[in-house]
């Protein structure tokens, strides 16, 4: 579902983008704003895809919001006026629409944003099979997954030993188990996630990585033993 | 295809509504309750002499118009739209004068769409 919020201070655009909205399934229509004020808020306390903007509103403009979004979603901009149209392209948005806005050329614009949201999804997929990246120090750095041993859990923290160092950011194991989508990686311990392309051996319950001895509990030898190719 | 009324645009509003004489209703009734009151603003921030509000509030109401049939109107708002910061007073007054008979004059052809758009809806 595409999170849709609704800028708009006219009330008969406002219900007929309202109505245009509903003819299509996979928007969902979370909020439906007056001024720029109230949706900056919204924007910033909730995930929102798509945003439908109209340009000219008293106080923030359409302009002036999406200046103030961070990470800026989908823009289809909305509005009576064309001339605003070369300013608005410049923020790299979806879609331009003039009011009135027909069914036909509403369906075009939601199109445009269906296939943004594929290539961004498809972008993001071929990040997640293949790296991640780790908040630290105040800076995100990447992790090619081949190139990782092993996570390990240490208070509040996680540590993660590379071929070419260690690293250390906040998160949980729970939440990290969540995020590698890489089928190589494999918790063995309520402390350890491990990369199996990097085990050495295994004995009893342990499992040995580099020169690193990590201990495999009861619960995680079966789940191990199913995933490697024993002879 | 439901037919309009001779004195809107029927293809401006089949384009808007084609076969959801539903939502036609929805945005003529939403019209009827508020364009005397908008036209009213109009002409009030003319006779303030206030350039800025006859700009915003003649962009707000223009796109209104072309959605219950009366794209001529539209085109008169943009007008005032356009002068606003340029033409005389007077000339905003007499245009913003003739926008708001216009409505008044088109609001019983509105009224009778309503009625027309209830029984088949």
């Amino acid at each position: 579902m595409i999170k849709t919020i609704i800028v708009e201070d006219e009330i008969m655009a406002l219900k007929s983008l309202e109505k245009l909205c509903k003819k299509y399934s996979e928007l969902d229509l979370i909020g439906m704003y007056e001024n720029g004020e109230d949706a900056l808020e919204s924007i910033k306390s909730a995930e929102v895809d798509l945003i439908l903007l109209d340009i000219d509103m008293p106080g923030m403009s359409g302009l002036d919001l999406v200046e103030k979004i961070p990470n800026l979603p989908q823009v289809v901009f909305t509005t009576g006026n064309t001339e605003y149209a070369y300013e608005a392209y410049e923020y790299d948005i979806t879609d331009f629409l003039k009011k009135p806005i027909s069914p036909d050329r509403f369906k075009k614009a939601i199109e445009k944003v269906n296939e943004t949201l594929e290539k961004r999804n498809a972008v993001s997929l071929a990040s997640e099979m293949h790296e991640l990246y780790i908040k630290t120090d105040g800076k995100y750095i990447r992790l090619g997954y081949p190139d990782i041993l092993y996570f390990e859990n240490v208070g509040d923290y996680i540590k993660a030993i590379t071929s070419h160092g260690t690293y250390i950011f906040h998160d949980t194991m729970k939440s990290l188990d969540s995020k590698i989508t890489n089928p190589r990686f494999l918790k063995v311990h309520r402390s350890y996630i491990i990369n199996m392309q990097w085990i050495k051996d295994f004995k009893d319950n342990t499992v040995v990585i580099k020169d690193k001895v990590i201990p495999v509990s009861r619960a995680y030898k079966s789940v191990l033993l199913g995933s490697i190719n024993l002879i | 295809m439901y037919k309009y009324s001779e004195v809107l645009d029927s293809v401006c509003l089949d384009n808007l509504y084609g076969n959801d004489t539903e939502y036609a209703l929805q945005m003529f009734e939403i019209y009827v309750d508020m364009i005397e009151g908008q036209c009213s603003s109009l002409l009030d921030a003319v006779k303030a002499e206030d350039r800025e509000l006859v700009r915003k509030m003649s962009h707000k109401i223009k796109p209104v118009f072309t959605m219950v049939g009366l794209p001529r109107l539209t085109k008169l708002s943009e007008q005032i739209e356009k002068e606003s910061t340029i033409g005389s007073i007077e000339w905003l007054d007499s245009h913003s004068g003739e926008l708001y008979q216009e409505v008044v004059g088109t609001l019983p052809a509105i009224k009778t769409e309503i009625e027309q758009l209830k029984k088949i809806s």
